[in-house]
């Protein structure tokens, strides 16, 4: 333990249960651990969000007007719970997912990898994409919770933040700089952790689909890898990740493969924001050299890791990129977009790998970069390995005490800087 | 509100995101303080005090002054200023008095919004201690869960635990077998001994003879280590079957054993060191034997005198292209296997293979011979590949190497290779 935190602290933490099992999940289980494991009692304090009365703040909301904004009216519903939520007797608040964080404590450490982001950051995005069916009520609607959002983030002791992106959004939104930061290690599989030990040599040739992993939700993009793969034919790729938009997904891929299609004059912001004319499902039977996997086991994901020559990571402005980490653990390049956000952070061009304009042409060019220039392949392994064997769990533990030391005001908020 | 059968307009949903917004803004659940909610009653009689208290106002000075176009204004203003020393107290009196009750109506007010505002406490922190009791009803709900988890993996543990102690037992009940066959037959040895000194004896032969009696009543002694691989030699398949197995897989040696050499485990007879010479691939033995050592060494194979797991384990990383094993995978025991596959795993090259013999289980029913090696137990070919697989091959098979023309189950191998090279050609 390098930070100086006493142990046997009562520890509040704060987590919306919206349905969902993903990476963030294992990493709030894995910071759970690692402070039982330091000596505290940890108590999970969640609420359902899908659960919550329809009458946030004492005003009783009609269902069709619910239904008119439900993102809004759950999160004002979810802001109400997490106030009311009885923690004076604990001595310190971990709040995690937005609301979490509108709970009021004395001492509360926010470990903090988004904000509501459809009113933050991707509101333009989100109206652009058709996604919010009145634009004018969905701005009326986020200037509301950036009003509501702004005195509770004020009030947050400290904030741990998930990125370099996710610190800079929070200076832009809010003006915050009590903000040190917090580098999530592995979360694929339980050996994971020694995947940057295994032979190195390994990475002279991968016979593996080229892979990209994620949730199939807006904004990851998963339609740019598919406008990158149509583009090579001949390479097996595989989707791994489940999510609304699997469907759409690959119907995108049916649609693209059509005989005679120009890839160049394909629109493909309009793919990924769901603007294109696709006008028909894929066949059942269907297959291309792009196969959509859904969601698998770990030993599954970790073998995929471990023979694909590089993992591309389409996804917009991401908070963190925990896909990337675990693929460099495994010795795999990676390619992001430059606007990757959490992503592009992680990732140094042509070292450890390849950081290109979103669009699907550069992304099939970098990809065939990394397949036929096998001297670039291996660099870039041994580069990946290089930049993993930097996040680890022991530093990101690390992380999370002296963030809590600065919480408790055990730890000087300067001593944030120097770790 | 809009009508439940009708959807919302957007000023009504509008509306209601303002209403929401504003009393979240105003923090911590607080809406904005409204008027005090009054009875009707109590509204009435407010309104009607304030009323009256209005009147009175504008009529309190009342007898001190007359209008200009007043009749018989003269005398009237007499009277009047006859009247001065007591109207000169009433005026101050009368608005005194307006004001007292205007103030006291005020109170009243402020009293009944008072008493509205901690009926609306009181209501909010009743609220939150409902608020307060269902989040520790739910902690109490995932508390329960967390117990019930943990009693099913505590009988989980306790079904493991029976399931080990029947596995001793059984390997305790092949060891008191092994111990009974093994005092056999060294008391039958003892016999043919004690029977051969009498006879030496009573021919008067010379003490050279009494001496070599003697070195084979030692050898006697070491009968438990010697009847084991006897009998495992009982179980051990015609070389010339091994032989044709190692043909099976010869392919994929061949192809790992480009860049680096085969090493062969537990070697024994040296029937695949015999195919690797044949296909000519490089290849050593690793065999604890020492007798099967000499008789290898004899016949120009190269062969290491050691055990074989603690041979593998001291290799240096990468340096052999294929492991190979024909009969050791399902003859030691699981923690040994899972060492060796380990191990192996870093002494391999990049795509490097492993190749594990083994006796089908199906085989303990159909009276194949090669369960009369008391060391073997059941190792199901899935077993083997999920072994490989969760210890980090990238890749397994399942090769079967019975004859195709013999009935039966056949015996079978698992070629695992190290990631980074060509699918197996097997």
């Amino acid at each position: 333990m390098s930070a100086g935190v006493g142990t046997g602290r009562r520890i509040a933490l704060l987590k919306p249960d919206i349905g969902v099992a993903g990476g963030f999940e294992r990493v709030v289980d894995r910071v759970e651990a690692t402070l039982r494991a330091d000596g505290h009692h940890v108590t999970r304090l969640t609420c359902d969000v899908g659960a919550l009365p329809h009458s946030p703040f004492g005003v009783e909301v009609a269902d069709e007007v619910w239904h008119a904004a439900p993102e809004y009216f759950r999160y004002l519903a979810a802001v109400a719970a997490f106030e009311t939520m009885g923690t004076r007797h604990y001595d310190a608040v971990l709040s995690t997912q937005p609301p979490s964080f509108a709970h009021a404590h004395p001492h509360h450490l926010s470990l903090f990898f988004h904000h509501h982001r459809v009113y933050y950051d991707l509101e333009d995005l989100w109206i652009a994409a058709g996604f919010a069916a009145d634009p004018a009520l969905h701005r009326q609607a986020g200037a509301q919770i950036r009003a509501l959002d702004a005195p509770r983030l004020e009030a947050v002791r400290w904030f741990a933040a998930g990125s370099e992106t996710v610190r800079r959004r929070l200076g832009r939104f809010n003006g915050i700089d009590r903000v040190s930061l917090f580098h999530a290690g592995v979360a694929v599989g339980g050996a994971a952790g020694t995947a940057a030990d295994r032979d190195e040599s390994a990475d002279a040739r991968r016979n593996g689909p080229v892979l990209c992993v994620g949730r199939l939700e807006f904004p990851k993009r998963p339609e740019l890898f598919v406008a990158a793969l149509r583009r090579l034919p001949g390479v097996p790729a595989v989707i791994v990740g489940s999510g609304g938009r699997a469907d759409w997904v690959r119907s995108v891929d049916h649609r693209l493969a059509r005989p005679g299609t120009d890839l160049d004059a394909v629109d493909e912001t309009a793919l990924w924001c769901c603007r294109a004319e696709v006008d028909e499902p894929a066949p059942d039977g269907w297959r291309s050299n792009i196969e959509l996997a859904g969601r698998v086991d770990d030993p599954t994901l970790e073998r995929l890791y471990a023979t694909t020559p590089c993992v591309v990571a389409p996804a917009l402005d991401e908070d963190y990129g925990l896909t990337a980490i675990e693929a460099m653990a495994h010795g795999t390049p990676v390619v992001v977009g430059h606007d990757g956000g959490g992503l592009a952070d992680l990732v140094s061009h042509e070292v450890d790998g390849l950081v290109v304009e979103p669009t699907g042409a550069a992304i099939a060019a970098a990809v065939e970069r990394i397949l036929t220039d096998a001297e670039l392949a291996a660099s870039l392994a041994a580069g990946a390995r290089a930049r993993a064997a930097e996040i680890t769990w022991d530093r990101a533990d690390d992380q999370i005490r002296l963030a809590l030391a600065i919480t408790l005001e055990e730890a000087d908020a300067g001593s944030a800087g120097a770790a | 509100m809009a009508a439940q059968d009708e959807p919302p307009t957007p000023t009504e949903t509008a509306r209601v995101v303002a209403e929401v917004g504003e009393r979240a803004a105003a923090g911590a659940g607080a809406a904005p303080a409204p008027a005090p909610q009054l009875s009707a009653r109590a509204r009435a009689a407010l309104g009607e005090t304030r009323r009256h208290l209005d009147t009175a106002w504008h009529s309190s000075d009342a007898g001190t002054d007359l209008p200009d176009a007043a009749r018989l204004r003269s005398v009237k203003k007499a009277v009047l200023v006859g009247l001065r020393p007591v109207t000169s107290h009433q005026v101050p009196f009368n608005r005194d008095l307006v004001v007292a009750i205007d103030r006291l109506a005020n109170v009243v007010e402020e009293l009944a919004g008072t008493v509205q505002t901690v009926e609306e406490r009181t209501d909010g922190t009743l609220k939150r201690v409902q608020a307060g009791i269902a989040t520790v009803e739910v902690g109490a709900a995932d508390l329960e869960a967390d117990a019930a988890d943990l009693a099913a993996q505590v009988a989980d543990l306790a079904a493991h635990a029976e399931d080990l102690v029947r596995r001793i037992e059984g390997a305790e009940a092949d060891l008191v077998e092994l111990r009974q066959a093994g005092a056999a037959t060294r008391s039958r040895e003892d016999v043919v001994l004690r029977a051969a000194r009498d006879a030496v004896t009573a021919a008067g032969a010379a003490p050279s003879t009494a001496l070599a009696l003697g070195l084979l009543a030692d050898e006697a002694g070491r009968a438990d280590a010697h009847l084991l691989r006897q009998l495992a030699a009982a179980g051990r398949p015609d070389a010339e079957v091994l032989r044709r197995q190692a043909r099976v897989v010869a392919d994929a040696v061949v192809a790992a054993a480009a860049a680096a050499p085969v090493l062969d485990l537990a070697s024994d007879r040296g029937e695949w060191l015999d195919v690797w010479d044949e296909v000519g691939v490089e290849a050593s033995g690793v065999e604890d034997d020492p007798d099967h050592v000499e008789a290898l060494r004899g016949r120009g194979h190269r062969v290491v005198a050691e055990e074989p797991v603690a041979h593998v384990r001291s290799a240096p990383a990468g340096s052999a292209g294929a492991i190979t094993a024909a009969v050791l995978a399902d003859v030691v025991a699981l923690p040994d296997l899972v060492d060796l596959v380990d191990t192996a795993r870093a002494a391999l090259r990049p795509g490097g293979v492993l190749v594990l013999g083994a006796a089908h289980p199906n085989g303990q029913g159909t009276d194949d011979p090669q369960w009369a090696d008391p060391r073997r137990r059941p190792l199901h070919p899935r077993t083997l590949t999920l072994l490989v697989l969760e210890r980090g091959y990238a890749e397994a098979e399942v090769v079967a190497l019975g004859d195709p023309d013999e009935p039966g189950p056949a015996t079978y191998a698992v070629v695992a290779r190290t990631a980074g090279g060509p699918p197996a050609p097997v």
